[in-house]
């Protein structure tokens, strides 16, 4: 039915510029567009509220679609399927529509009544999702699909299923009820995570500003992860093709309404392969008698065998909270408590704890700590394992801490923990920063290093634009290396055109271990040029980007 | 699914005392390590790291820094750092003769690095993975305080240590048009570290004389890749393998050889 509407936009988007008249009427008419009714996309003024979603309640917006990915640089055969997305709207409002989306893959007759719940709001930025009952992983393939095919669907949306993306979006051509839309993702926004490079993005809209609804959709994507030479092209085709009254929707409604929100993107933490799942269970359930039989002879390893007993541990200790329980028991009996970091068990041990980190691996390297058998380089062992734990502190952990830096005799412990509590920057902890004395003021710095927070900024500025001595100075350079935010990475770029050299050498040293951002540029080609000390000036050639 | 690439970089600088530095990284650059040592000229001090990177994340396991006084009886510095954290050091200094010495015994550490996201058209490969990583360094500083006059007062000061990482990939990739598998262990650097070095206050310019033995990147991943056959809506296992094996590369140099 609307093959019309699509031949016409397929004119709009190859600008043909000439009349179409098709076989068959649409439903709802759209005037024909003439050639001169067309507007030149030179004198368009983009605007995303002319793109806005406005479907009639209880009515099917029916699509089919095709989706080919080929893998450019293997051998891997291209994957292609097809199929029908159906859009059964619930309600509307001034906010946005509720629908129903019904995916029926013609590969997978098994799964036809695989559906989400969708809310989506009025300009399309918005896009919530409801999933009716915990997926059996065959049906998570067909989920996901669905999901990849609303965030193509949902033009304006600037995520999809890796994620959150910054995008261009313009109005190309418009007629008086069909706009096209092109739409470029330029990078996707990762939070602490590398995302693949967009090599090639190019994504064409046809809206029917009639139908507040796409017409047609389809693009082209080509990607690509670090230097791994396999690019992938996923395109795409979507055509609107009919608009009809939506019937036996209620009991999806009602199985899709009560449950929790899904995300669009995609779950990477679910282990699907069997073999892997296997060899991860095998080592989950390693016998204990096995890893404290490894762990009796880890004295006699070398050090990359230590590390694989250590790694297995970890997993052991994983697979059950009783076995924290048992490692506690079997250094007892071993008796290597009093030989500290000397013996590899006691060091293999206590890093496994840590890189547990949950709060029973917490609560046991704390009662190994306060045992009194433990000489001090055992707990420094201890203390550094909190410093570097991935896991956040607990606040038993914390306490622990914080008292033995305000009551421990042996400084090396009390700045050990001093350490260890800053790099969980909790409020108990910033205070603790912050009422330190003038003559502690080195220790001070190293702990906002550690906490890596922007709160510490202005206190950093302050001593490294104040009258300290240099070795102060530089130290607070060094301590803006975890600092996140474009006010730390400007300011370091400040200090690399610093008087002293010490200074801009922390500075450099910063810069070359964060990643790098367009703040330094400026900094660095200065450095490049002006810079007297060759040694600083060749690590300036090493960060920059073109090197 | 994966293809090697295997880089090797040396640099060394002429413009300072000692500044060596060797990486090694295969799998693109996704994965590899660096050692560096260096006494750079004009800074009056000594530094000594090991970088591990995995799955493309750089990670600084270890960084120790040594500072000389800006005059003879004036007590240096020993820093340690690891992964981006100042650590604890047992350390002891004696005011009589300036003597410095710290040292620290890291126990092993398992960081995780995130995930890998990496989009297969609609959908999306997940790569899990970490390091691991221990290590024992000790610093030293020995001034030989001259009174008249004490700019010929020298400070010498050493660092050596020894460190082991390596990386792991649990096979957690995930995904679902394509998807693949890895396992397994590969040692990213296990090395050995001398830095011994000589400063003065008469303007005479340091000495420093490096030794290092480094093995790098040995062992290998398994892997293997399904693909997913929409017509059958099944996996379809069409690679499998022992992925990569790497047999290895040394490093020495200084007093420590790679034959020995």
């Amino acid at each position: 039915m609307y093959k019309l509407k699509i031949v016409l936009a397929i004119t709009l988007l190859t600008s043909v510029g000439v009349l179409i008249v098709g076989s068959h009427k649409t439903e709802e008419p759209s005037s024909h567009i003439e050639r001169d009714d067309r507007t030149p996309a030179s004198r368009l003024k983009c605007s995303l509220h002319s793109l806005e979603f406005a479907p009639k309640p209880g009515m099917n917006y029916t699509y089919s679609y095709s989706r080919k990915i080929d893998f450019h640089g293997s051998s891997i055969e291209p994957v292609f399927y097809h199929g029908d997305l159906i859009v059964s709207v619930i309600k509307t409002n001034d906010k946005g529509f509720e629908a129903i989306v019904q995916n029926l893959i013609t590969e997978n007759q098994d799964h036809s009544h695989i559906s989400l719940r969708v809310l989506v709001s009025t300009n399309g930025e918005d896009i919530t999702l409801f999933q009716s009952h915990s997926l059996q992983p065959d049906e998570n393939q067909s989920i996901s699909i669905l999901k990849d095919m609303i965030s193509l669907l949902i033009f304006s949306s600037q995520e999809d299923t890796t994620g959150k993306y910054h995008s261009e979006m313009k109005l190309e051509s418009e007629s008086s009820e069909l706009r096209n839309f092109v739409k470029t993702k330029l990078t996707y926004i990762a939070q602490n995570s590398p995302t693949p490079a967009i090599l090639k993005s190019k994504h064409d809209l046809i809206w029917d500003s009639h139908l507040g609804m796409p017409l047609t959709l389809s693009g082209d994507e080509l990607t690509q992860f670090g230097n791994l030479t396999i690019q992938i092209l996923a395109s795409y085709q979507i055509n609107l093709t009919h608009v009809n009254q939506s019937s036996n929707i209620d009991p999806l409604i009602s199985s899709l309404t009560e449950n929790t929100p899904l995300a669009l993107e995609l779950d990477t933490n679910e282990k699907t392969d069997e073999k892997l799942l296997h060899t991860m269970q095998q080592a989950k359930a390693m016998d204990w008698e096995v890893i404290t039989q490894k762990l009796n002879q880890i004295e006699v390893l070398n050090s990359q065998e230590q590390l694989k007993v250590f790694g297995e541990l970890v997993k052991s200790l994983k697979a059950g909270k009783t076995r924290v329980t048992g490692l506690m028991d079997f250094l007892k009996t071993k008796n290597v408590l009093k030989q500290g970091e000397k013996s590899a068990i006691f060091k293999t041990s206590t890093g496994a704890l840590a890189s547990l980190g949950t709060p029973e691996a917490q609560s046991a390297l704390i009662e190994i700590y306060n045992d009194p058998a433990v000489p001090t380089s055992g707990r420094g062992t201890i203390l550094s394992a909190l410093t570097t734990m991935s896991s956040p502190q607990t606040p038993e952990t914390q306490k622990q801490l914080i008292e033995t830096v305000k009551n421990e005799s042996n400084p090396n412990l009390s700045l050990g923990a001093a350490y260890a509590v800053s790099a969980f920057p909790t409020a108990p902890v910033v205070e603790l920063i912050r009422d330190m004395k003038h003559e502690q003021l080195e220790t001070a710095i190293d702990m906002i290093g550690n906490s890596g927070s922007e709160k510490f900024l202005p206190d950093l500025t302050k001593i490294i634009t104040g009258d300290n001595p240099t070795s102060v100075r530089a130290k607070a350079v060094f301590a803006l290396r975890s600092i996140p935010g474009v006010s730390a990475a400007q300011f370091l770029g400040q200090c690399l055109s610093d008087h002293d050299v010490q200074v801009r050498e922390s500075a450099i040293d910063v810069i070359l271990s964060t990643p790098w951002t367009s703040h330094y540029s400026a900094a660095i080609n200065n450095c490049i040029s002006q810079e007297t000390n060759r040694y600083i000036r060749s690590q300036c050639i090493k960060a920059h980007p073109s090197s | 699914m994966f293809l090697i690439v295997f880089m090797v970089a040396t640099s060394a600088h002429s413009a300072d005392v000692v500044n060596q530095s060797q990486t090694e990284n295969v799998l693109g650059r996704a994965m590899g390590a660096t050692t560096t040592s260096s006494a750079p000229e004009g800074l009056q001090r000594l530094k000594s790291s090991t970088a591990l990177v995995v799955l493309g994340k750089i990670i600084p396991a270890l960084q120790a820094i040594g500072g000389v006084p800006s005059l003879p009886n004036e007590p240096g510095t020993l820093e340690y750092y690891s992964f981006g954290k100042r650590i604890f050091a047992e350390s002891s200094y004696s005011k009589g003769n300036g003597f410095l010495q710290a040292e620290v015994g890291l126990a092993p550490v398992e960081v995780r690095v995130p995930i890998i996201k990496y989009p297969i058209g609609p959908l999306v490969l997940g790569i899990d993975g970490g390091v691991r990583f221990q290590a024992q360094v000790r610093g030293q500083i020995q001034p030989t305080i001259w009174t008249n006059p004490v700019s010929n007062s020298i400070i010498n000061m050493k660092i050596s240590g020894n460190a082991a990482g390596q990386a792991f990939l649990e096979g957690s990739a995930q995904l679902v048009v394509l998807r693949g598998g890895l396992g397994g262990d590969v040692e990213l650097i296990d090395g050995k570290i001398d830095l011994d070095s000589s400063f003065y206050f008469n303007g005479t310019s340091p000495q420093a004389q490096l030794s290092t033995l480094v093995q790098m990147m040995y062992g290998g991943f398994y892997a293997f890749a399904d693909v997913f056959n929409v017509f059958g809506w099944k996996w379809k296992r069409f690679w499998k393998a022992d992925l990569f094996t790497w047999k290895g590369k040394c490093f020495s140099s200084g007093k420590l050889s790679c034959t020995n």
